[in-house]
């Protein structure tokens, strides 16, 4: 890149120094042509001698002759330099052109092959960011559902366990009142006496507590 | 006569029988006082087969006492006075069966209560047919149930277990 600025700063100084060149000819050429236009044209007269002035004009005249022949001249070298400084410009310019479009390429080559290199890792990075994000999220509805699952699980059994509980409850107390039913009319006190007598022996100490609290 | 340590024979055993034993006890006393104004005055003795008769009723209280036949109308009224006291303030235990029990249920009942609880305690009997089995027992403000109904409904749970074969009793 820094090629590229050298090269463009030195063509830009030949082109500014040859139209600065062509403008000052240009210049010297109009203020010779309006000088050259000035000066009267002088005819040769054999009869007469030349005064001193016609001398002096005839003077003036051959210098504006020579000085034309040297515009002419000077216009034609110039010509032909510039000719070949543009000709040499254009070739230069093509050469520098040709070079700048190869530097340009190649630059560009680099930078879009630092961007695509770029590019392709972002998203390599985006890609594996996304795969560990799933992985992850996987792993969450995994655990969720196996926790899910545990619950649901425990529900069940409690629910299982509370319908059993129920059922044995509401089954004893089928049997109870089966039993107390069929028990109803059937009274022998005789038989019954062993269970009294069993059942006031084992709660011998608590009747006994409460009638000496009472007494 | 001990009344410090008195002990009611088994035929007396509820309050109802101590009620009316005192009562005879009274007409004994007051058959005893004849028999004395009769003796000072010098008029005939009467007829004592009424004396003999309360005589009778009384035999066993008297025997229990103190181990005599008879009482002098001093010991008879001590003895009313000391069965006045425990009739107030013996422990009364009321007992509730399916029906009402015999004399001999109630003399076993009794008897065991007055060995193993307090000997002056007092039985009172109740029936109820709800009962269907077992019986309850009520000492002062505390009642125990131990009725057959109350014990199938407090062992609902082994009744099931029973039926699933996981229960061993």
């Amino acid at each position: 890149m820094p090629v590229y600025y050298v090269l463009l700063g030195v063509i830009l100084i030949l082109a500014g120094i040859s139209f600065g060149t062509l403008y000052w000819v240009t210049l010297l050429q109009r203020r010779l042509h309006h000088h050259a236009a000035k000066l009267p044209v002088a005819t040769p007269d054999a009869s007469t001698v030349p005064s001193a002035g016609v001398k002096a004009e005839a003077h003036s005249v051959m210098l504006a002759e020579e000085l034309l022949k040297l515009e002419q001249s000077t216009h034609h070298s110039f010509k032909d330099a510039l000719d070949v400084a543009t000709q040499n410009l254009s070739r230069d310019l093509g050469e520098t052109s040709t070079r700048i479009n190869a530097q340009l390429e190649t630059e560009a080559g680099k930078v879009i092959t630092q961007k695509l290199s770029e590019y392709q890792k972002a998203l390599e990075e985006m890609r594996q960011t996304a795969v560990a994000s799933l992985g992850q999220i996987q792993a969450s509805i995994e655990d969720k559902r196996q926790i899910l699952e545990k619950d649901l699980n425990a529900d069940i059994e409690t629910q299982k366990q509370q319908l059993v509980a129920k059922l044995d409850q509401n089954l004893g107390d089928v049997i109870s009142a089966y039993l107390v039913e069929v028990l109803g009319n059937q009274v022998d006190l005789g038989a019954q006496s062993q269970y009294l007598f069993k059942t006031l022996e084992a709660n011998k100490e608590e009747l006994k507590k409460e009638i000496l609290g009472g007494v | 006569m001990d009344l410090a340590n008195l002990k009611l024979p088994d035929t007396i055993s509820t309050p109802e029988q101590l009620q009316e034993t005192i009562v005879i006890l009274g007409d004994y006393a007051a058959v005893l006082r004849n028999a004395t104004a009769r003796t000072r005055t010098g008029v005939a003795a009467a007829d004592s087969e009424a004396e003999d008769n309360l005589r009778t009723k009384l035999a066993d209280l008297f025997t229990s006492v103190n181990s005599k036949s008879a009482l002098s109308l001093e010991e008879v009224e001590q003895l009313m006075q000391a069965l006045q006291d425990v009739l107030e303030h013996a422990p009364v235990v009321h007992i509730t069966l399916p029906d009402l029990p015999g004399g001999g249920l109630k003399q076993k009942i009794s008897s065991w209560l007055r060995l193993n609880l307090s000997p002056l305690v007092l039985v009172s009997f109740h029936y109820n047919r709800s009962l269907s089995g077992g019986f309850a027992v009520r000492v002062g403000s505390r009642l125990y149930d131990f009725s057959f109904r109350s014990q199938l409904l407090a062992k609902r749970d082994v009744l099931a277990k029973l039926l699933k074969g996981e229960a061993h009793e």
